[in-house]
């Protein structure tokens, strides 16, 4: 299975089975993306396709194998798990014997049995992603989108997603969107970066950690002269410790008594991305874009 | 995709969603208590120039048909006219909405969802 997807910020995609982590700042467009992807929201121009149907023309194509977790999405509180899941099984088109089953397996499966029959208006914001994360696989999705799928839940739950998310990608396709690098870190086969709009880069996590080898070192800097080393590297993070702020930074030139350490895909992610911008800023007073 | 459970378990949902809100047992129980008051002569419903009506099948029909017109035509419509409007504040509707379901399916149940509601007002 390969289907092909473009898009009108310029840049296309061709997907894969396995989980594809979007990743990109905040305002870099992948709640757009993802929107698009879902069928919610038209492209104004290019298309998007689904094992060779153009969605702007046939998005049922889609929607019967879609599963879909928005960013931002609510449930109603008055019904309890069972009814709000049969609801929407409903709508997906499952029929009442199946639903059933589907909906008891899922509930034990994102841990809610217990607490099936209460208002959905009493969980707290991680039960209701994971009651999100339950209607997302009720039709046992070929193509499953989920956007932030892991604000909210505690480090338990959220390790428990990331088991589940790569369980499932054996024969589908996952796009997990997010901004948090280690669950992209943990789960993902292939990594698309966005920022404004467009495709910074798309490739692999081995790829994207050759990218910055012998990029990254790890420097001592007096607490005092943080800020101005700021100015002057990309400190992807630091620690305070009685000796001074290890810095981690990434550059090509190390500054003196810097040692170099083994990168993370969080190196990778801040220097694609600060590559892309300078090239963006010479372009811009080059002329090139406006 | 066939309409028929569709179209039972929208109704179901939509219905077990208002039945629960707390201001739907406040208009029951605000009901049941004018109909206490009235059954039990606390209250009486004077027309006109001090007439009070008969307690017989005319005057209750009467009284019917003018409570259900009233609810049904101001305050009903008030009260059950957020079906869709619901999905946008609950934002369901993003996950409707990639759904495959036709927008007639979801249209006919949400109309037919007040219908259930409306003998308790």
């Amino acid at each position: 299975m390969a289907e092909a997807i473009g898009l009108c910020c310029n840049f296309s995609l061709q997907l894969v089975p396995g989980v594809l982590g979007l990743l990109g700042p905040n305002g870099a467009g992948k709640t757009t993306l993802m929107s698009i992807l879902a069928t919610i929201t038209r492209a104004t121009a290019g298309r998007v396709v689904w094992n060779g149907a153009d969605l702007a023309m046939d998005a049922d194509a889609l929607r019967s194998t879609l599963g879909y977790l928005p960013q931002d999405f609510g449930v109603y509180p008055n019904l309890n798990a069972v009814e709000f899941l049969e609801y929407l099984a409903a709508v997906k088109g499952l029929d009442a014997a199946s639903a059933k089953n589907r909906i008891d397996a899922l509930l034990n499966l994102v841990n809610l049995a217990d607490v099936r029959k209460r208002p959905l208006g009493t969980y707290s914001g991680g039960m209701k992603q994971r009651i999100g994360i339950a209607q997302a696989l009720l039709n046992d999705p070929q193509l499953l989108i989920v956007d932030e799928p892991t604000a909210g839940l505690d480090p338990e739950e959220r390790v428990r997603f990331r088991n589940l998310l790569s369980e499932l990608s054996g024969q589908r396709i996952i796009i997990l969107s997010t901004h948090i690098v280690s669950d992209v870190e943990a789960t993902a086969t292939d990594i698309a970066l966005i920022s404004q709009g467009m495709l910074v880069t798309h490739a692999s996590p081995e790829e994207l950690l050759r990218r910055v080898q012998g990029r990254v070192w790890e420097w001592i800097v007096p607490s005092a002269e943080l800020n101005a080393a700021r100015q002057r590297y990309l400190i992807s993070n630091t620690a305070r410790r009685s000796d001074g702020v290890h810095a981690r930074v990434l550059c090509d030139a190390p500054p003196d008594h810097a040692q170099p350490v083994t990168p993370n895909l969080e190196d990778a992610y801040l220097y694609c991305l600060s590559q892309h911008r300078s090239v963006n800023t010479s372009r811009v007073e080059a002329g090139v874009l406006s | 995709m066939s309409f028929a459970p569709v179209l039972y378990h929208m109704v179901r949902a939509d219905f077990l969603e208002r039945l629960r809100r707390y201001g739907f047992l406040v208009t029951l129980a605000g009901a049941l208590w004018l109909a206490y008051g009235i059954a039990a002569e606390k209250i009486w419903i004077v027309v006109g120039d001090g007439y009070r009506g008969v307690y017989n099948s005319a005057w209750i029909g009467a009284l019917m048909a003018t409570c259900c017109s009233t609810f049904l035509s101001l305050a009903g419509f008030y009260i059950v006219k957020n079906c869709v409007q619901r999905d946008a504040e609950t934002r369901v509707g993003q996950i409707l909405a990639a759904t495959p379901m036709r927008k007639d399916f979801y249209t006919w149940p949400k109309r037919s969802a007040t219908s259930p509601c409306s003998p308790a007002w």
